[in-house]
């Protein structure tokens, strides 16, 4: 078992706690200070960043889809 | 892996604020779309190190198509990124949602194609497309109330 798939597996695992968590909710506290009176310029603001990760996103898509 | 962590929390946390009404409706939209994005980057993420790990034993062939599928989603999220700055309620629906809608099922039915579906590792790669799918859905469910 090697470090790679340790952290693998603690992703894996991670996804599955906070499924639970939020079935339970312990987290739903939370959801209030998404975005609370934020402006257009901030939505806009939150968006551009949208783009800008997606962009990153996709770049790596292509050089995995590319076999590079 | 602490990125993943990160983005896996806020995307969990998020999922509840799509039924938020109080919450203006621009607000709620940005907030489903990072939901879409972080969703699809979990599972870019997720499918990458799996792989890589050799702990989703997929072939390199079958690993290409999927990555082709999720270039397309983060394709139609910026396109969809970039037409919420400027929408109206009146608008007609983006496009961009069928076209993640198509990406992302094409990738759960490679799965199926390739003879993967019953793999272990498979369940949670086909869970957080039926998230992403299922977040689609819920955007389209919050464009109609607007209307």
């Amino acid at each position: 078992v090697n470090k790679t798939e340790i952290d693998v597996w603690i992703q894996i695992g991670t996804l599955l706690l906070n499924a639970g968590l939020v079935i339970s909710g312990g987290i739903q506290s939370l959801i209030h200070s998404v975005h609370p009176g934020a402006t257009e310029g901030q939505l806009n603001a939150i968006l551009d960043g949208i783009i800008a990760d997606a962009t990153v996103r996709k770049a790596r898509a292509d050089a995995e889809a590319a076999g590079k | 892996m602490h990125k993943v962590m990160r983005k896996t929390i806020i995307a969990l946390v998020l999922s509840f604020s799509i039924g938020c009404s109080a919450l203006p409706l621009k607000q709620t939209l940005v907030t489903s779309v990072q939901i879409i994005e972080t969703s699809a980057g979990a599972l870019q993420d997720t499918e990458n190190a799996a792989y890589k790990a050799q702990l989703w034993k997929i072939s390199p062939e079958a690993h290409r198509e999927i990555n082709k599928r999720l270039s397309r989603i983060f394709a139609a999220q910026i396109k969809l990124a970039e037409v919420l700055k400027v929408w109206k309620a009146s608008d007609p629906y983006p496009l961009e949602l069928s076209e993640i809608v198509a990406a992302t099922t094409e990738i759960i039915d490679l799965i199926s194609k390739y003879g993967y579906a019953d793999d272990p590792q498979s369940q949670v790669i086909l869970t957080m497309l039926k998230a992403i799918l299922k977040n689609v859905t819920t955007f389209t469910a919050i464009l109609g109330g607007a209307k």
